[in-house]
Parts: structure tokens; sequence; C-alpha cells
């Protein structure tokens, strides 16, 4: 992270810019056709619905089921060249920027016993993506990350079956600096954030280890599941607890957190769609790419700001 | 009648849960408690280790390892209330830190592996009670709450259930140390 701003506007003006030029044509293409896809299958879907004879609310449910799976699938299709060219183009340089020592892969992903270790979501999981996998080292912390979509399936009195998201986000996996025996989640807050001090009543009864944290601005944002609260307090110090409320408002997304055998996971429920490519806006606006270095380094600045570098306990 | 009784009824299993829910406030201050008296007897077993390594070459910092031994001592003495314990953990807190600190200005030492293992030792413990005094100032809020709050401060009144202190977190804590003062003292 020794670069600067400035140094990343130059490499993207010297660099990046006439291969984004390039690819701001194909995005427009691509654009056009999403477009009229789009305009096809809503148009058809529609006049399905009005010419069905029964008129039935079934009928037309399933019709726009029917569309919207379709519609997802020629998406993929029609953008999965330019999304492609994009990671591999101006991604993966970017990110080699950043960080020499950074390793980037388009189609990699977090492993699925990594997600499973975590222990923050649901376990049945029956659909398991991921791509963008950056790997390395920010002094002495290894830090891996990924964006991943893991989603479960369920069926309703209808015997329809239905995808439901468990996770979409970025999925950051490093090593925590102190030694801790037991496991201590931090989920967000909903109850307390929205019902105050009722919502704090609600928690206590339902969660035996639901563990208070002595700062307010922390409490409200977050709650802190953990088997021993000294443990708690031990991991989650008042300046951590401070990041993390900043870390959260930076990031504007639920920010769960788990530290479980030597590990802090950290998964960021933002939809994934950090290091996608926009097709509706510009490719050569400079916010969109700004918005991209942005997103890296709320991610990269996680082990600087919670100071996982600093190594003055027993623990090597 | 029947609305009579189911009116009781609920009353009891509030009144229930109220007390239980007292009682495991208390448990939890307690079990905190614990864990500091262990987390202290860990330091305090750590000391005459630190003493013996650093003894020979620390000539001008005398007075600032016979305190630590004299304390830690006292600390080690049975039937301490934990009070007590807390006011000889306070006090040993200061020249403790000042003798770590003063190991940092001898090349010799810093350099011993020993040492530095046990100053990371060290370091990790401080940092575990300092912790566990923060969770048990939390739970002891937590409880106090409880107990002042209605409905449950009628429930606390009837079955007893006294008051709790916070940890004065000591002066000493809170300001940065001075070497030059505690080497002088």
């Amino acid at each position: 992270m020794a670069l600067k701003r400035s140094d990343l506007l130059d490499f993207y003006y010297r660099e990046l810019y006439p291969q984004l030029q390039e690819l701001e044509e194909e995005r427009k293409r691509v654009a056009r056709q999403v477009l009229f896809a789009g305009t096809v299958i809503a148009v058809t879907a529609l006049w399905l619905i009005a010419v069905i004879e029964q008129n039935s609310f079934d009928a037309a449910v399933q019709v726009v089921g029917i569309a919207v799976a379709l519609w997802t699938l020629l998406y993929g299709w029609l953008t999965t060249g330019y999304r492609r060219r994009f990671k591999r183009d101006i991604f993966r340089r970017l990110v080699a920027r950043i960080d020499p020592s950074l390793i980037y892969s388009h189609t990699g992903m977090i492993p699925r016993t990594l997600f499973r270790l975590s222990g923050l979501f649901d376990d049945s999981i029956d659909h398991y993506s991921g791509n963008d996998l950056i790997k390395g080292k920010i002094g002495e912390t290894p830090l891996e990350f990924s964006d991943l979509r893991v989603e479960k399936e369920t069926t309703d009195s209808k015997g329809r079956k239905h995808r439901i998201t468990i996770f979409a986000g970025t999925f950051i996996v490093t090593e925590f600096h102190k030694h801790f025996h037991k496991t201590v989640k931090v989920y967000p807050d909903v109850a307390e954030k929205y019902l105050g001090v009722v919502g704090g009543w609600f928690q206590d009864m339902a969660n035996a280890t639901l563990v208070r944290m002595d700062s307010p601005a922390f409490e409200k944002e977050f709650k802190v599941l953990a088997d021993d609260p000294v443990e708690a307090h031990y991991l989650l110090t008042p300046n951590i607890m401070e990041k993390l409320v900043q870390l959260r408002k930076r990031v504007g997304a639920p920010v769960y957190l788990s530290f479980k055998l030597d590990k802090l996971f950290v998964a960021i429920e933002n939809g994934g769609e950090w290091f996608e490519p926009s097709l509706f806006r510009s490719l050569l606006s400079l916010d969109v790419f700004k918005g991209y270095i942005e997103n890296l380094n709320q991610i990269l600045s996680i082990v600087e700001e919670l100071n996982l570098n600093r190594r003055i306990w027993s623990k090597e | 009648m029947t609305q009579f009784l189911i009116a009781v009824a609920v009353v009891a299993v509030a009144g229930i849960l109220i007390y239980n829910t007292l009682v495991s406030r208390r448990n939890q201050c307690d079990n905190i408690f614990a864990s500091i008296d262990a987390l202290l007897k860990k330091r305090y077993n750590l000391i005459p280790n630190l003493v013996s390594l650093v003894k020979e070459s620390m000539e001008y910092e005398k007075g600032l390892l016979e305190e630590v031994t004299k304390l830690r001592a006292k600390a080690m003495q049975p039937d301490l209330t934990p009070e007590q314990k807390i006011a000889i953990a306070d006090e040993l807190a200061q020249p403790l830190h000042g003798l770590m600190v003063a190991v940092e200005n001898y090349p010799d030492l810093k350099a011993s592996e020993q040492i530095s293992q046990l100053m990371r030792t060290l370091n990790e413990i401080e940092e575990q009670i300092a912790a566990a005094r923060r969770a048990y100032n939390q739970a002891v809020t937590d409880y106090n709450n409880a107990r002042q709050m209605f409905p449950s401060s009628l429930i606390a009144g009837w079955f007893a259930f006294g008051p709790k202190e916070l940890f004065e977190i000591p002066g000493a804590e809170r300001k940065n140390i001075d070497v030059k003062e505690l080497m002088n003292g």
C-alpha cells in the first residue's frame, strides 16, 4: 500500500486509459445487446400474461419466473467476454500496481471449507460460487479474499424451488495476532439499532452467549456472541471496536467477523459487485476507477487498521 | 376466577424469569472475577522469573525490583479479600510497568531471547487483565441495571441482590509512565 493516490492516477491515464477506451466500445455494444434482450423478454412476458386465458395469478407468476431466469441466463452469456477482458486487462494490472506481491485469480475463490469454518452463516449450502481471489501478505500478515455467492434451496408449499442467498459479498480470511482459544463472532445488530433498549432485551433472552461490550457506539452497530466474555473483550479492544464502527460506516454494508482457530474472518455483505465492471456507466469515468481503488483499499487496510501486524504478544 | 388464575400464573412466570436473569448476571460477574484472579496469579508466577533474569544487569533499578518482589509476596498471601487482591494488583501495576520499560534501556537484556519471550507473555497477560476488568465492569453494569430497573428492582429487593462495585481504572494506568520518576522513587 505504498502507492500514493497521485501515482495511481498517473498509472490510470498513462497505462490503463488506452485499453479502457477499447473496452469502452465493447461495453457500449454489450449494454445495447443487454437492453435489447431485456426489452424483448419483458414485452414477451407482458404479452403472455395478457393473453393467458385463465388470467390466473399462478400462471403470471410462472411467466415472470421464466422471464427472470431467461434474463439472468442471457445477461450472463452476453457479458461474460466483456467481464473477462476487464478483469484480465484492467483489474489484474490494477491489483499488481497497488501491491506487486498480491496474486490475483479471476476464477479463484475462498474455499468452501474456510467459509464454513468461520461459523458465521447457515451451513446448509447448496450453491457455492465466487471469483476475484486476491492473496498475499500485508507486512507479516497473510490475507486472502474473494467475492462469494452462497445459496441454499428451499421448496415452498406448492413444490416450487427457490434459491435463498446465505451470503453475497466479499469474504476475507486473515490471521489474528493474539492467542485465543475460543470463538468470538461479531454480527450486525439489527435489533438494537432499530429497537434500542427493548431490542437489547430481546437479544438477551434469545442468546445465552451474547456478550455486551463496553462501547455504546459499537453496541449500536454490532452484537457479539462468544463462549467467554473475557476473551471477547481481549480480542475486541476499545481501539478495534472503534475501527470496526468506522469500517461499517465506510463500506455502507453489513459487516460480520469471526475469530476462530487463530484466524480472523471478515465478511462484507456488499452483494459481491465491488470488482465487477460497470455496464451502464462509462468505464472512462474517473469515479468508476476510483471506486475500484477505494474498495480494494477498504479491504487491504483492514490489516493496518486492526493493527494485525503488531507482534508484541507471545504469538510469533 | 380463571382470569385471576391466569394473571397470577403470568406474574409468577415473569417473576421466575426475572429472578433467573438476576442470578445469571450475578454469576456472570463472579465468573469474570474468577478469570481476573486466575490472570493475576499467572502474572505473579512470571515475576520471580523476570526478577532473577534481570537483577544482575539492573544495578540502578534495585529499588524497583525490591518493590515488585515485595508486592508480589504480599499478593501471594492466602485469605485475601477480592478488594485486597485488586488493590495489591493495582499497586503492583505501576512498578511492574516501570520494570518492563526499564528493560528496554538495556541492550543486553533486550537481546536475550528468554527475556523477550517473557516480556511478550507479560504484555499479553497485562492486556488480558485489562480486558477482563472491562468485561467485569460491563457485567457489573448489566447486573446493577437489572437490580435498579423496574420491575426487576422489586425481585432484587425481595431476594436481597446486593449492589456490586465497578473497578476503578487506577490513575497510574491512565497516564503514561514516567520512567525517571519511577527510577528515583
